[in-house]
């Protein structure tokens, strides 16, 4: 382990390295456990040296995990599928997350719940961002993102009493937060995506969710312009290899029929390929067998795996749909 | 040219600008939930299985099942409820009726606006038959040549026409003020935006052009099946052009577009059958149906994943032959010897699929077909 290293393995310059070591300080860890500012004035040190100190102590990789802490997941308001995700929490920021899947696997609603999941404030743990939903399809039903906003902000008003009225997120509030844009063409999106920067600027909360929702959709935008690529027996998200890539969660909607739905995750940097249940109802996403969507979820009190023979069924699809 | 890369930078960021500010819709979601319109079937039953306002607007809305289940009857009623004003579920617009499958059923169409006015009369005073006729525009596409033409140029200045007619309308008869109503304007029958494109059947010239292709290819040996997958992929690239085209026209204009689909047989591996049934495992199962004729058979809405892609909902209608397969309690409740109907929502961005126990959202209703259109029959308690 890292922190178990001497402190005489630093590569101080040769004044700092005695320093330190006179002090009585012998491993890493010794020196991480003291403040910064405590550990400069014990060793009488100048603000170069502890500089050259501090960034030995805590290299950039720490530094990107602290800010990776400090950025709030998105959660998808179904404990199992928030599982799939490092961290249990949901969706993470700071990454490109692809959901794929057929028509009706739950694509669309999953994005729609996650640009309400994103305004969650921070009071009760969520991110209290926006979203920006980038439409390639028309799929973005404003009165089914209404009746998800509904449930969300029900269960809100339940999970924090103590807000004042004026700070209840409210239906209106809500959807308010959601900024929606309808894309025709793939030059359209390009331009769109360019501009993003400006918005998210504009809006200094803003949790560009849809960088997902707009992946999954340019998929379509792009069999447009190719036709079908897929090979024969099987089906494959679009878009090959360069965007498969590009993305650092992939995870694969089903719909199993009668109400039974999985999603699979099959690229994770932190996760093994694992699938899981959930569902969808009125309010929104939730997990198997509970009839509310839970808005903040609490990691580990179900056990989503699939059955065998669900998930032997899953990647079998009959070439016969081409006619 | 000789540019620098800010230059380049800079040209990139005034090019998206520029089509950001032009072309691309900008909004809240809730600008847009008071924007969105629903199309009612003006039956209460109907409009609940679809999520309680009926069919989107700014979609495409597939209707697929065999022959004879209503799809054309289903299709026609909306040509009506479309011409009803914003607050009795309708878009107070017209419909344009694209069809691949011959004549218009002007026949039928009559009989049901004559049931649509008397029911409507009270509620609506100006309601008169030959305006609704007037109302619904009728094209036939008798080859691909002919839909791609009318889908490219006719349809859009149709659409464009229509709209914009309404708007300078609104102008003159401000301008006018309310006393000036020349009579050439009410002489002149009052002409709506379109709002609704019905395209029976989207299925039928694919089909069969396909097929005519495939034949040609087979006098060469070895060209056939090269032959057929080109056409496979040309057919799936003027698939994606239509959708693209309807999804524009749908999204610039508020429209509602409906298509209607064949239907194609499901070949399932032998195994499956032996697990009868129950053996949902790939999402092909979810748009698969039993057949009218054959109860063995299983179908499913024709033209493949790429259609799939391109519409935003798809509901299916469905008919059992009857009575020798139907259970004796529903035979008494439904009392004669009309085929029980059934239309569910498969997926669709707004209303629930058949899954739900809650009838409220179950996506899912029986109807039957009468001499006013289609009817919803309440569920059996």
């Amino acid at each position: 382990m890292v922190a178990s290293r001497p402190s005489v393995t630093l590569r101080l310059s040769a004044g700092l390295r005695d320093k330190v070591i006179r002090s009585g300080y012998v491993t890493v860890a010794d020196l991480r456990a003291v403040p910064l500012e405590d550990l400069a004035s014990e060793l009488k040190i100048n603000e170069e040296q502890s500089r050259e100190l501090a960034h030995h102590l805590y290299p950039a990789s720490s530094q990107a995990l602290e800010q990776e802490e400090k950025w709030t997941p998105i959660t998808t308001s179904c404990v199992a599928l928030d599982r799939l995700f490092g961290g249990g929490q949901g969706i993470p920021p700071g990454k490109i997350t692809e959901v794929c899947g057929l028509p009706g696997s739950g694509k669309t609603q999953l994005g729609m719940q996650l640009c309400i999941n994103s305004q969650i404030p921070c009071t009760v743990g969520g991110a209290g961002g926006n979203s920006i939903f980038i439409d390639t399809e028309g799929s973005f039903v404003a009165k089914r993102a209404a009746q998800i906003a509904a449930a969300s902000s029900r269960n809100l008003d339940l999970l924090d009493k103590s807000t004042s009225p004026e700070n209840r997120m409210t239906t209106d509030k809500l959807m308010q937060g959601i900024q929606y844009c309808r894309v025709h063409s793939p030059m359209e999106l390009i331009a769109m995506v360019r501009m993003l920067d400006g918005i998210v600027q504009a809006h200094p909360k803003v949790v560009v969710m849809n960088q997902m929702s707009t992946k999954i959709e340019s998929h379509n935008d792009q069999r447009m312009q190719q036709g079908s690529e897929r090979a024969p027996g099987m089906v494959h998200p679009a878009l090959g290899e360069t965007w498969a890539s590009v993305c650092t969660h992939r995870i694969r909607l089903y719909n199993h029929g009668n109400g039974q739905r999985s999603a699979r995750l099959f690229k994770s940097p932190s996760i093994q390929e694992q699938c899981v249940k959930f569902q969808i109802v009125s309010g929104g996403i939730s997990d198997v067998g509970n009839t509310l969507p839970q808005v903040v979820s609490i990691p580990g009190d179900e056990d989503g795996e699939l059955g065998p023979d669900l998930e032997e069924n899953i990647f079998h699809w009959e070439p016969t749909d081409l006619l | 040219m000789n540019l620098t890369p800010d230059e380049i930078a800079l040209a990139y960021d005034q090019a998206s600008a520029y089509i950001f500010e032009t072309r691309i819709a900008y909004g809240t979601a809730l600008d847009l939930l008071q924007e969105e319109h629903w199309l009612s079937l003006g039956d209460p039953i109907l409009d609940t299985a679809l999520g309680g306002s009926g069919f989107m607007t700014r979609g495409i809305t597939e209707i697929a099942g065999e022959s004879a289940v209503g799809k054309t009857q289903l299709c026609l009623q909306l040509c009506l409820t479309v011409q009803l004003p914003h607050c009795m579920g309708g878009l107070d617009g017209s419909a344009v009726w694209l069809s691949t499958e011959g004549k218009f059923p002007y026949g039928r169409l009559e009989s049901m606006i004559n049931h649509f006015v008397s029911k409507h009369k009270e509620t609506i005073p100006g309601l008169d038959a030959s305006e609704i006729r007037d109302n619904i525009y009728f094209d036939s596409m008798a080859d691909q040549e002919t839909q791609l033409h009318i889908f490219n140029y006719q349809l859009p200045i149709l659409i464009h026409d229509s709209h914009v007619y309404e708007e300078s309308m609104e102008r003159e008869s401000s301008r006018q003020g309310e006393q000036a109503e020349d009579e050439e304007t009410l002489r002149r029958p009052k002409k709506k935006p379109v709002k609704l494109i019905i395209i029976d059947s989207i299925t039928n010239n694919f089909r069969s052009e396909l097929i005519a292709s495939t034949v040609a290819d087979q006098t060469g040996h070895q060209a056939g099946n090269s032959g057929f997958r080109s056409s496979i992929f040309q057919r799936s690239a003027d698939i994606c052009e239509i959708g693209l085209r309807l999804r524009t026209l749908a999204d610039q204009y508020g429209l509602a577009v409906i298509c209607v689909n064949q239907v194609t047989d499901v070949f399932e591996p032998e195994f499956q059958h032996l697990v009868s049934g129950s053996s949902s495992g790939s999402h092909a199962e979810a748009s698969t149906f039993h057949s009218l004729t054959d109860p063995m058979k299983l179908k499913k809405p024709a033209l493949g994943l790429v259609w799939e892609n391109t519409i935003n909902a798809r509901v299916i209608l469905q008919r059992t032959r009857l009575p020798e397969y139907q259970e004796e309690e529903t035979y008494n409740e439904n009392r004669s010897n009309e085929p029980q109907r059934t239309l569910s929502v498969i997926f669709s961005p707004w209303a629930a699929n058949t899954t739900s126990d809650d009838p409220e959202e179950s996506g899912y209703c029986r109807y039957r077909i009468d001499e006013t259109g289609v009817v919803g029959v309440p569920a059996i308690q």
